[in-house]
Order: C-alpha cells, then sequence, then structure tokens
C-alpha cells in the first residue's frame, strides 16, 4: 500500500459523485432521489478538503462547512416539499408529478 | 418699456391655457373674462410699445431667450426675439383690437354654445401664434407662429367637428397649407444654406448681406417663399381651401379667414421685400399670380349664393390685390390695404354673422330679403363695411385700392392696374348684390318659423367701433394721396434708417430710397381717383339694377352667359380638376396601399411571424415532459458536455 495521494481523494469524490447522480437520474422514489442528492454534495465536500489539505489551504474546509450547512436547509426544505407531495396524492413517485407538461 | 415686450403674445398665452385647463368648471358662462382681459392688456402694452416706436422712430425689441444657445450647430443660433418696428406695429394693433373686438362680439355670437371654453382657448392661441408670428425677428419664430395659426385655423374651422363638412372643411385647409408650408420650410433651408443665419436684421441678418448672393438663388428663395406665403394667403392654385374654411364659427372668419391669418403671407413678403426687390423674377410671378386670384376669385364672387361665400371669395380677391402690389412693388400701399381690409372685412364677416344668428343659422341669402327693418344697426355697419369694400369715394376701401392701382401703375406695370380697375367694378357689384339681396326687397323666408331679430349689444357694439375706422382710416391716413401718414410711419422701413442701419448697404435698399424721392404724376393721381369713383359708383348701380329694382332681371342675365355663369358658378372648376388630377389617384394610391400592402403583404409579415412562432412552440412543448428527471438528465448531459468540450479544445482556445 502506497501512501494515500491526492489522485486516492478525487477518485473517491468521481465515484459517489457519480453514484449520487445515477441515483438521481435513475430513481422515481423521491426520497432516494433526495439520499442521492446528498451524496452528490458529500462527494464534492470530500474533494474540497482533500484540494485544501493539498494546497495547504484552509479555504477548503470552510467551503465544506458551508455545504454542509446549506445541505441542513436544504434539507429541511427538501423533506417539507416530500411531506407536502405525499399529503397531496399519496405516492412519493416524482413521476406523477408531472403538471407542468399541462 | 422693452421688458414688458413679452406681455404681448404671454397674455393670449395664459388666457388659452387657463380657458383650456380650468374652462370647463367655470360657473355659468365665463370662458370669455380670461380671454378678453388677456386681449385688452397686450393691446395697451402693444399701444405704448406702438407709441415708443413712434415718439424715438427706432425699433424696440426684447431677446427672450436664445434657442439651443450652447450646441455647435454650424452657426445655427436662434435667438427668440420680439421686434417692434413700424410694420410690425401695424399689425399687432391690427391683431390686438381687431381680436379684441372680435373676442368681446365672440361672447354674444357663441352664448348658446357648448364648447364655449373651448372656442375661446382655441382663439387665444391663435392670438398668441399670430402675435409670434408678426414679432419674430427671424424667419425660425416667425416660421413657429405660421405653423401655431395653421393649426389653430385647422382646429377652429373644424370647431363643429360633429359636422362632417366641417372635419373635411378643417382637413382641406390643413392639407393645403401644409403644401405652402413645405415650400416655406425650403425656402428657409435655402436661406440659411445661402446666409448661414436666419435671422432678418442686423449686420449678420439676411437683409443686410443681399449683395453679392446669386440673383438665381435669390429668386429661388423668393418663390420657395411665396409658395408660403400662397398657403397662407389664398392665392394661386392654393386658394382652394379658404372658402372651404367658412364652415368655421363667423367670429373665426371674421378674425381668422379675413382680417389676419391670411395677411401672413402679404406681412412675410413685405418683412423680406429687400430679398424680392434683390430678386425682380420671383416678383414678377408674384405680380402675376397675384393678379389672376385677384380677377379670379371676384368672377366667382359674383354668383355665390351664400353670404359667407361671397365675402371668402372677396377676401381670396382682395388678397390678390395686396400680394400684386407686392408683387409690382408697391409695399405700403399693400400694408395700407392689408389694415384697411382688416377692419372692413372683420366688419363683414361680423355683420353676415349677425345676420346669420338673427336669421337661425341660414347662410342663403336666397332665402332672406327685408331684413334692413328687422336689423337696422346690422344693416346700417353692413353698409358702410361694403361702401369700404366697394372702393366707394373717401372710405379706408376707396383710398387703400386706389393707392395699390396707381402704385402699379406707377411702378411699370400698367396692364396690371386696369385689370384691378375691372375687379374694382366687379367688387363694388358683387358687394352690393349682397346687401340688396339681405336687406331689401321682400322677404324670401317663411315669417311664419323665422324671426329675424337683431343681435344683442354684444356683438352690435363690435359692429359700431368696425364700422367707424371702415369709413374714417382712408381720410385719417391715406391723405394726401401716395404721402399721407400710413407712407410716413412705413416709410423707414423701407429706407434702411433707424434699426435697419446695416441695410443701407444694399441694393434694394437704394431702389426704396430712389422710389420715395419721386411720387406718381399728379395726372395718375387725379386719374386713378376718377377711374376708382366711376367704376365703383358704376358696380353699385348695375347691382341696384339687377337686384334691388329688379329692372334688369338677373335670371336673363344667368341665362345669356350661361357658359361664363357655370365657369364662374362652379369656381373656374378649380376643386373638381384638383379632384381628378389629384384627390381621386391618392385615393386609388391609398386602396392599393391599403388593400394590398398593409392588409396584404404588412399584415402577412406580422401574422407570419405569429405563426411561425405558435408552430415551434407547439414542437417545443414536447420537451417540457414534466418528470423531474428528465430535466435532471438534461442538466447533466449538458454538463458533461460543456466540461467534455472544455477538456478536449483545451482551455487556450476559450481563454480568449
Amino acid at each position: 500500500m502506497g501512501e494515500l495521494t491526492l489522485g486516492h481523494f478525487l477518485t473517491l469524490s468521481a465515484l459517489l459523485f457519480v453514484i449520487g447522480m445515477l441515483g438521481v437520474l435513475t430513481r422515481k422514489n423521491i426520497l432516494i432521489i433526495f439520499m442521492s442528492i446528498e451524496l452528490m454534495l458529500n462527494a464534492v465536500n470530500v474533494s474540497l478538503i482533500a484540494f485544501g489539505r493539498y494546497l495547504d489551504s484552509i479555504a477548503g474546509q470552510i467551503f465544506a462547512i458551508f455545504v454542509i450547512t446549506i445541505a441542513a436547509a436544504e434539507a429541511a426544505i427538501g423533506l417539507g416539499l416530500i411531506l407536502v407531495l405525499t399529503r397531496r396524492q399519496d405516492s412519493v413517485d416524482v413521476t406523477s408529478v408531472s403538471l407542468l407538461k399541462e | 418699456m422693452e421688458n414688458w415686450l413679452f406681455l404681448i403674445p404671454l397674455m393670449p398665452l395664459l388666457a388659452f391655457a387657463f380657458d383650456l385647463l380650468l374652462g370647463r368648471r367655470f360657473p355659468g358662462k365665463w370662458a370669455h373674462a380670461p380671454a378678453w382681459i388677456a386681449m385688452a392688456v397686450a393691446f395697451v402694452v402693444s399701444l405704448l410699445a406702438v407709441l415708443r416706436v413712434a415718439r424715438t422712430g427706432e425699433p424696440v425689441s426684447q431677446t427672450l431667450w436664445r434657442w439651443m444657445p450652447g450646441a455647435d450647430l454650424g452657426g445655427f443660433d436662434i435667438p427668440f426675439t420680439i421686434f417692434i418696428d413700424q410694420l410690425t406695429s401695424v399689425m399687432i394693433l391690427i391683431i390686438t383690437g381687431i381680436g379684441f373686438l372680435i373676442h368681446i362680439y365672440s361672447a354674444g355670437y357663441m352664448g348658446h354654445d357648448p364648447g364655449y371654453y373651448r372656442f375661446f382657448a382655441y382663439l387665444s392661441l391663435f392670438v398668441f401664434a399670430m402675435l409670434v408670428l408678426v414679432l419674430g425677428d427671424n424667419f425660425l419664430v416667425m416660421f413657429f407662429g405660421w405653423e401655431g395659426v395653421g393649426l389653430c385655423s385647422y382646429l377652429l374651422i373644424g370647431y363643429w367637428f360633429d359636422r362632417r363638412s366641417a372635419g373635411d372643411a378643417a382637413k382641406k385647409a390643413f392639407i393645403v397649407n401644409r403644401v405652402g408650408d413645405f415650400g416655406f420650410l425650403i425656402g428657409m433651408f435655402l436661406l440659411f444654406t445661402t446666409f448661414g443665419t436666419l435671422s432678418f436684421f442686423g449686420p449678420e441678418g439676411i437683409f443686410a448681406n443681399l449683395a453679392g448672393k446669386g440673383e438665381g438663388v435669390l429668386t429661388a428663395i423668393g418663390l420657395l417663399l411665396f409658395v408660403g406665403a400662397m398657403g397662407k394667403s389664398a392665392q394661386g392654385p392654393l386658394t382652394v381651401w379658404l372658402p372651404d374654411a367658412m364652415e368655421g364659427p363667423t367670429p373665426v372668419s371674421a378674425l381668422i379667414h379675413a382680417a389676419t391669418m391670411v395677411t401672413a403671407g402679404v406681412y412675410m413678403m413685405v418683412r423680406a421685400h429687400a430679398l424680392y426687390e434683390a430678386a425682380p423674377v420671383a416678383l414678377l410671378v408674384v405680380l402675376i399670380v397675384g393678379l389672376a386670384t385677384c380677377f379670379i376669385a371676384a368672377t366667382i364672387g359674383l354668383v355665390q349664393n351664400d353670404i359667407k361665400r361671397v365675402m371668402a371669395y372677396s377676401t381670396v380677391s382682395q388678397l390678390g390685390y395686396m400680394v400684386f402690389a407686392v408683387g409690382a412693388g408697391a409695399f405700403i400701399p399693400a400694408i395700407f390695404h392689408l389694415m384697411t381690409h382688416a377692419f372692413f372685412k372683420a366688419l363683414l364677416f361680423l355683420g353676415a354673422g349677425s345676420v346669420i344668428h338673427g336669421m337661425h343659422e341660414e347662410q342663403d341669402m336666397r332665402k332672406m330679403g327685408g331684413l334692413r327693418r328687422s336689423m337696422p344697426i346690422t344693416y346700417a355697419t353692413l353698409v358702410a363695411g361694403s361702401l369700404a369694400l366697394a372702393g366707394f369715394p373717401l372710405t379706408a376701401g376707396f383710398f387703400s385700392k386706389d393707392e395699390i392701382l396707381v402704385g402699379t401703375w406707377f411702378e411699370g406695370y400698367p396692364l396690371a392696374a386696369i385689370v384691378g380697375w375691372i375687379v374694382a367694378f366687379m367688387t363694388a357689384f358683387y358687394t352690393f348684390r349682397m346687401i340688396f339681396l339681405t336687406f331689401h326687397g321682400q322677404p324670401r323666408f317663411d315669417p311664419e318659423h323665422v324671426h329675424p331679430h337683431e343681435s344683442p349689444p354684444v356683438m352690435t357694439l363690435p359692429l359700431i367701433a368696425l364700422a367707424i375706422p371702415s369709413l374714417l382710416l382712408g381720410i385719417i391716413v391715406g391723405l394726401p394721396a401716395e404721402a399721407g401718414p400710413i407712407h410716413q410711419w412705413l416709410g423707414p422701413v423701407f429706407e434702411g434708417g433707424g434699426g435697419h442701419a446695416d441695410a443701407a448697404r444694399t441694393m434694394a435698399v437704394a431702389v426704396a430710397a430712389a422710389e420715395e424721392a419721386h411720387h406718381p404724376p399728379a395726372w395718375l393721381t387725379v386719374g386713378g381717383f376718377a377711374a376708382s369713383t366711376l367704376l365703383s359708383l358704376a358696380g353699385i348701380a348695375l347691382a341696384w339694377l339687377m337686384y334691388g329694382t329688379g329692372r334688369i332681371s338677373a335670371q336673363a342675365m344667368g341665362r345669356r352667359f350661361a357658359g361664363l355663369y357655370a365657369l364662374f358658378y362652379n369656381k373656374w372648376y378649380l376643386d373638381d380638376i384638383y379632384q381628378a388630377l389629384i384627390v381621386a389617384p391618392l385615393d386609388v394610391l391609398a386602396r392599393i396601399l391599403w388593400k394590398w400592402v398593409d392588409a396584404g403583404f404588412i399584415d402577412g409579415i406580422v401574422n407570419g411571424v405569429a405563426h411561425l412562432t405558435g408552430g415551434v412552440s407547439q414542437q417545443l412543448r414536447k420537451v417540457q415532459t414534466g418528470v423531474v428527471s428528465n430535466y435532471a438528465l438534461a442538466i447533466a448531459l449538458g454538463t458533461v458536455i460543456i466540461v467534455g468540450v472544455y477538456l478536449l479544445l483545451g482551455p487556450q482556445f476559450l481563454a480568449r
């Protein structure tokens, strides 16, 4: 086992991001999509922190903290939306929500 | 004193604003009050200014502001200056004096009209514009007033806009005037390119720098400006609007279409006399057009039956006198006639208005007759005005018309003077034909339904006030002939003394000075008097024989000269010619433009664009599925493509 390099972290970040994106694109359950978005955000966090370490700068970590904060706020709003959605049509399927098409 | 000159045009403008904005809210009918006050103040200030001019012999002026002073426009610098010399004095006294009387009269005449305040607002605006026209000391300010009076004329002819004929007449007047104004505009452009200024006076002004300019360009300017004068003063081919303008209320006909606005062309040419004297060809054209108009309008006036139309044609004919006097170079007689004509023609129109008012809006003279018993004051004043118009000896019109004819003969156009005398005979005839038809003989209206009555004092007082100068003005300012007070008063304008000192260099002034030096010989003056007297009396006598006693049958005359009668009655077919040559082709063209170009082509483009947008949108809306996953996929693919292009092409291509 060699030393952990920037490349490893970026690879991990990319993999996590792609997994999250595929989740967003393929799944129909809105809760799963939501969790996938969280995954993408955290993939970004990983790369931010890795770059921060690599460049010996605190900025990466600060950005990561920001992302986590925003993610928390977004989670609150997103869960609220899901709650309203399930109340209205008793389903968590995104394909059933296509009012804009009309 | 100079600091108060701005009040002259400002007062009518204030009255206009006041009446237009607040007139509707006035309790009762008080819209005439601000207009009366404004006219009175303007008249008094004008009078003070004129007295000052009389005392010092120098023009007075006040520069209010300069138009766009900072802009670098190649020497285009227009001072908004009020300038009063002896010539302007005559004009402003006519405008404010007669204007005041007509404002008073209008309160009676328009008393029953629902648009009372609107009428006074327009009338005041007109007076403002007319004053600006004569007070300006350069062509642009004059043009501003020129257009302003055109607008007011349009508004007031079409004052009873619910009558179709009034609306048509207003449009006709406006459009015909546009033709003239176009010539005026081009003339101004040419003036500016030639002289680099539009100012009349001063060392840099137009009249001081005529020497050395080509006669060709001066002739062109003179002719173009004359096109403008033809429009305003209803001369030559552009006469057609003035008779139709009688659709407007009668005080408007009196003020605008007889006394003031229509004389603007004459005023302009006299103001620019130096320019015209340097362009003899232009002057000759002015003479010919004026003479032809004078003659043609008089012949039409012989056979009209509408009392206002008789006067309309007589106005055109009298304007023709002034214009050909200008063309002959007899400027002072032209202004003299302008002045006397303003009084007696305003009187005639107001008198006709009084008749129409008393006859319940009847204008056809064939349905009148015998009115002298029921309207004694109107009858007396109207006879006074008619005597002046007919050139009855010792009335105002006699002196001024005679001076024009003698002056024209003396300036070297005896033939024109002879035509003028023939027209004088016709004038006397048709004027008294109107008097006899209207006031003498048996009533030809239905006494059961029509009860002619004398007008209220608010209308008859202005009539009396105008009748006095119509009779006496000639004796006061016109004697001795060709050298009376009017000549002494206006002399400095044409001599180059005083405020025109810088014009002394010009050739024109040399001509004017030479003119002043020798008067027409005594035989011409006396002969002119004799001819004018005889022809005037002969015209009146013929009218008496035909319409007063009926000894000569008018119908028989009409049958004997059927061809001429038809020609005159149909106004020399001028309107029909325009209809065939201009109106009808334009109508066809407009129809083509409307049906094909507008409805077909332009609307086609507009509708085509709309259809195209709609069709494309119909296709594009299918992209919007409403499924969030599809949008997310589009975002992701888009990002991948953008980043991919960036990585493939490399930053060096996209950096700049």
